[in-house]
């Protein structure tokens, strides 16, 4: 009745649906959901069948039912896992779950073989067979070479609690028989299978013992695909998104690059380019849709909240090593105080990749609606460049204060803080940027072995430094925050800001809980002497 | 009084028809009666009712000796299950299914091809009255039969469906879960077939099936007809759609990455 044909490649490297019945069936599902959770009674998740016919090219549902893992969660503990080193890793899949585990690899070639299934056993198959289940059971861990987030495996292993890694190409030919291996599934939207048991901790927070702030605590991310669960967390949204690691791992090449794509000399980047951007005949907007989906998930992931994103913020050396990235790059003695930050935006040399960066920033805005998007412009020096790169963003579209866009800058040069007031005429907010601030106030070269030992935020000059942008900043009635290391890694920085009056304080997602409720204690003792 | 039905069209069902059709048709009769006015479409089709299953077993005198057959059955010994498992199948392959059960079922299939000779292709589904349960999804627990044609093949398909209540992985379910095996019954269900096999078909959560995360959809796709997806036999394309501004009319397809999508099923 039905058969397995080949799909040529070609085919292959397109998507099966175009966006229109992508958002056509979101709606349906939304609507799907939204009538069955009123007939429940409650708030009812959906795993929906669809199909499109290829005749009609009408689109079908022809199953739908009520979630089952998540949808019966429930309490306010949040388990998560993680990785306490890393070893070679030796194939990779879809993650299903957060979890991690460890066992001895079985690798099952056929059905008959399942029998060898010890308990504890991590099962490495091709895919897995509804009538596998009894046996899946026993194993500490799942990995498939085929299958996405919806298959039987993934169904199957998200029930039973197991992490499980599918779609892994050629885990079974290798991952070695017998061998003890680590799958985590912790790290993002990427499960890892790593050679050897590595090190790994499960921490349990009771989110509903977390006490609520008045300093907005709010969190740094850099990796979208960790955006979702990074939500679960208590926070205010993200003080910081970092755009760099969406440009390293899923872009790696440089815009200006894939710009001059047509006039690119050197063959072997051309080709290295053409590779990675097959599906694109517009090259450029490889860039602004791949940094525009990199942003959405984090801008999506904490709707309504604030999400604040900082332009690209690389040093000339980090352009360099982008793919195609030598050519546009001068090579820098200091790069940290060179070609860097808002100066590069309205350069000759940079002004049409920052407005690919533009680009990307109204589709997440515009197109996707999510309004909760703000701007952070870095390292910028002066008044008049600030408002040289408002300019330039305004030219690509972005008009500060139109349809509620706010644009901050990064207080992270002294000129910044001396200047704080001009500063806030034309920026809406500032994020101190704990890490260049104290290296600029101290002249210390963060990349210096010799004088590393002086780099201290907690020096009497920066910390004299961070308590006079707060007072400037909040005279002139715009909002300042913090978003480097310093409170995370000190938390009597923590409390000085408080107690300065900061109104944000943004950490990495593993400090949240912990200085979380040392603000709230901070808080709760100036309350009581202020009683006093 | 009127005789309980046999079968019942999905324009008859809805979602508190659980016990008659079981999760999956009451579903469809749901979605069916209530959701095309908001403009989804489903495929038209019909259910056999729980009561059809049960006159099945009755008339063919299967539930005696599928009773007899489960007494030396040891769920935790793999080839127990799997001889005991066998025997039953086999009884259920080789009985006839009672005529006024198969009048109905050939009726119904003849008005849903619109009378056109030889028939449509359907979709036969299998789906057990207390499936769906809340606490397990069964996932894949019944089988599910593509481009079906013609009575003879359908009403084979129908007795295949109802072996299927008894593969070794639901009786090894059942046994778990503490339920008796003949509390539960079979609706089968007829749906006239997408062509799919001609552009391409999927799953969609509407929730982060990793995270939780309530706010995006989840939709999975690859060319051909769907069970390529839930079985895992290839890798699908994966989108990400974000809710909240999608129902205020922004188009915010977060992320879409192309999966391999090595075959097709047709």
């Amino acid at each position: 009745m039905t058969r397995n044909v080949p799909v040529e490649v070609r085919e292959r490297e397109q998507f099966a649906i175009n966006d229109e019945d992508i958002l056509t069936l979101a709606r349906w599902g939304c609507l799907i959901e939204d009538h069955y959770s009123e007939v429940q009674g409650h708030y009812c998740p959906m795993d929906i069948e669809w199909a499109k016919d290829g005749i009609t090219q009408e689109l079908f549902i022809v199953q739908a039912r009520p979630e089952t893992v998540h949808s019966q969660k429930q309490g306010t503990v949040l388990k998560t896992y993680k990785l306490n080193e890393h070893g070679k890793i030796l194939v990779s899949g879809h993650s299903v779950g957060e979890r991690i585990g460890h066992g001895v690899a079985r690798v099952i070639h056929s059905a008959k073989n399942l029998g060898e299934i010890e308990p504890g056993d991590v099962l490495v198959t091709d895919k897995t067979d509804p009538d596998w289940e009894p046996i899946m059971k026993k194993a500490s861990a799942i990995v498939t070479n085929r299958g996405g987030r919806t298959c039987h495996a993934a169904i199957v292993s998200r029930e039973l609690g197991l992490p499980a890694i599918v779609g892994a190409e050629n885990a079974t030919e290798v991952i070695p028989p017998g061998a003890m291996i680590t799958v985590s599934c912790a790290e993002g939207d990427t499960g890892h299978v790593y050679e050897g048991k590595l090190d790994y901790e499960c921490h349990e927070v009771d989110l509903s013992k977390l006490p609520r702030t008045n300093t907005k605590v709010m969190m740094i991310v850099g990796n979208p695909n960790e955006a979702f669960r990074l939500s679960m967390l208590p926070s205010d949204g993200v003080g910081l998104a970092r755009m760099e690691f969406i440009i390293n791992s899923f872009i790696r090449i440089h815009p200006m690059a894939l710009l001059e794509y047509n006039n690119l000399e050197n063959i072997a980047v051309k080709a290295e380019i053409h590779r990675q951007t097959s599906a694109y005949e517009d090259k450029p907007a490889f860039f602004v849709d791949t940094l525009a989906q990199g942003v959405s998930m984090i801008a999506a992931a904490f709707y309504p909240r604030d999400v604040i994103v900082r332009m690209s913020d690389f040093k000339t050396n980090e352009y360099a090593n982008l793919i195609g990235g030598e050519r546009y790059e001068p090579l820098e003695e200091n790069p940290m105080i060179g070609f860097r930050g808002a100066s590069r935006y309205y350069h000759k040399n940079y002004r049409d990749a920052f407005g690919l960066e533009c680009q990307a920033m109204r589709k997440v805005r515009e197109t996707m609606g999510l309004k909760n998007l703000k701007l952070m412009i870095p390292f910028c020096r002066t008044v008049e460049e600030g408002k040289k790169v408002l300019e330039e963003m305004a030219r690509h579209g972005l008009h500060r204060g139109e349809d509620g866009l706010e644009i901050y800058i990064m207080c992270e040069i002294p000129s910044n803080v001396i200047l704080a007031e001009d500063f806030a005429e034309i920026f809406d907010g500032f994020s101190i940027g704990s890490n260049d601030l104290t290296q600029l106030t101290l002249g210390v070269d963060r990349d210096s072995e010799i004088v590393a030992h002086l780099f201290d935020e907690r020096n009497p000059a920066v910390m004299n430094s961070l308590a006079t942008a707060i007072k400037k900043v909040k005279g002139a009635g715009r909002k300042i925050g913090i978003c480097g290391q310093a409170p995370s890694d000190y938390p009597e920085i923590a409390e000085f800001l408080v107690k300065q009056g900061i109104d944000s304080i943004s950490l990495n997602p593993d400090s949240v809980m912990k200085t979380g409720m040392r603000i709230a204690q901070v808080e709760s003792e100036l309350e009581t002497s202020s009683v006093r | 009084m009127s005789q309980e039905p046999l079968i019942l069209w999905f324009d008859q069902l809805n979602i508190h028809d659980v016990p008659a059709v079981g999760g999956k048709n009451a579903s469809l009769g749901e979605m069916y009666c209530n959701l095309k006015s908001k403009g989804i479409s489903v495929p038209n089709g019909f259910a056999t009712t729980a009561y059809a299953y049960r006159l099945f077993l009755e008339e063919t005198g299967l539930d005696l000796r599928i009773r007899d057959i489960l007494q030396g059955l040891d769920t935790s010994d793999v080839a127990n299950l799997q001889h005991h498992g066998r025997k039953v199948r086999h009884e259920i392959l080789s009985a006839e299914i009672p005529q006024s059960l198969r009048e109905e079922i050939v009726k119904a299939y003849s008005r849903l091809s619109d009378e056109l000779p030889g028939g449509v292709d359907v979709a036969v589904r299998s789906s057990a009255t207390a499936e769906d349960l809340p606490d397990a999804s069964f996932a894949g627990q019944q089988e599910s039969y593509l481009n079906v044609h013609g009575e003879t093949a359908l009403l084979d398909i129908c007795r295949r469906c109802y072996a299927s209540l008894f593969t070794d992985r639901a009786i090894s379910y059942r046994t778990e879960k503490g339920f008796d095996h003949f509390s539960i019954a079979l609706s089968i269900g007829i749906q006239r077939m997408v062509r799919s096999d001609l552009a391409a078909s999927g799953v969609m959560f509407t929730i982060d099936t990793e995270t939780g995360f309530k706010n995006a959809v989840l939709i999975n796709a690859a060319y051909g007809l769907g069970e390529n997806i839930v079985q895992g036999s290839v890798n699908p394309d994966e989108y990400y759609v974000f809710k909240p501004t999608l129902k205020t009319g922004s188009k915010p397809i977060l992320k879409k990455t192309v999966g391999s999508k090595e075959f097709k099923l047709i």
